[in-house]
């Protein structure tokens, strides 16, 4: 519950770190919640392997990533 | 969006470019493609997960994916949510049954996209309801949980 007693975090709001630094991805509160609780502290981490940047040409973004434990896929076309 | 949690079988090369389904983020539906696509997935956490497209082919719904799971799903939706709509979570819960797979499906009461409240805005300011959110956590925890080591 915040401050105001609604349940509701605005950003902005003088609490909760991690929910006050999102802007507008609908993924960011799940991932804020879950880093709060250390969900992810303990786990491996994913490790980058390669990234090529947005192709116009072809029309592709192309990241290899090593996910040994959870791999969360959060697209948002730009 | 969608959490992909591997198996213990290592990297499988799927080597496919898919086209995108829509302008907008899909993380959820590429969640589906990418656990349907013979990946060692071990389990998929499907959060407010279009499943069906104007103007894609049948074969390339999301919803066509669910033929070819093989691992538990678990979907996370909000019961207000207008981007995706809770239909969505309510034929792909209908869809695993369906195919005999392993789903669950769970709404978050007066939820809407990511687990904002109802009616707030999108991509001003997030709202996001901090007991849903809590709520979603427990959930995904708990299903990992019970998924085979």
């Amino acid at each position: 519950m915040n401050a105001v007693g609604t349940g509701v975090t605005k950003c902005g709001e003088n609490h909760g770190q991690a929910l006050r630094d999102c802007a507008g991805d609908p993924g960011k509160g799940f991932l804020a919640a879950a880093k709060e609780r250390h969900i992810f502290d303990n786990l491996p981490k994913v490790v980058p392997v390669s990234f090529a940047p947005f192709d116009a040409k072809n029309r592709r973004t192309e990241a290899v990533v090593e996910a040994f434990s959870f791999c969360m896929l959060d697209l948002a076309a730009k | 969006m969608a959490m992909l949690l591997p198996g213990g079988r290592g990297a499988v090369e799927i080597g496919k470019a898919w086209p995108s389904f829509h302008r907008y983020a899909m993380g959820g539906a590429y969640g589906l493609r990418l656990a349907g696509s013979g990946a060692d997935v071990a389990g998929l956490v499907s959060f407010f997960a279009p499943v069906e497209f104007s103007g894609v082919p049948d074969t390339d719904q999301p919803i066509a994916s669910v033929s070819h799971l093989h691992c538990p799903v678990l979907i996370l939706q909000g019961s207000a949510d207008v981007i995706t709509r809770p239909d969505h979570a309510d034929r792909l819960l209908a869809a695993l049954q369906e195919h005999h797979r392993d789903g669950r499906l769970e709404k978050l009461r007066r939820q809407g996209h990511g687990f904002t409240y109802e009616g707030a805005p999108m991509g001003t300011c997030c709202n996001f309801s901090e007991s849903a959110t809590a709520r979603s956590v427990d959930l995904v925890v708990e299903f990992a949980a019970r998924l085979p080591d």
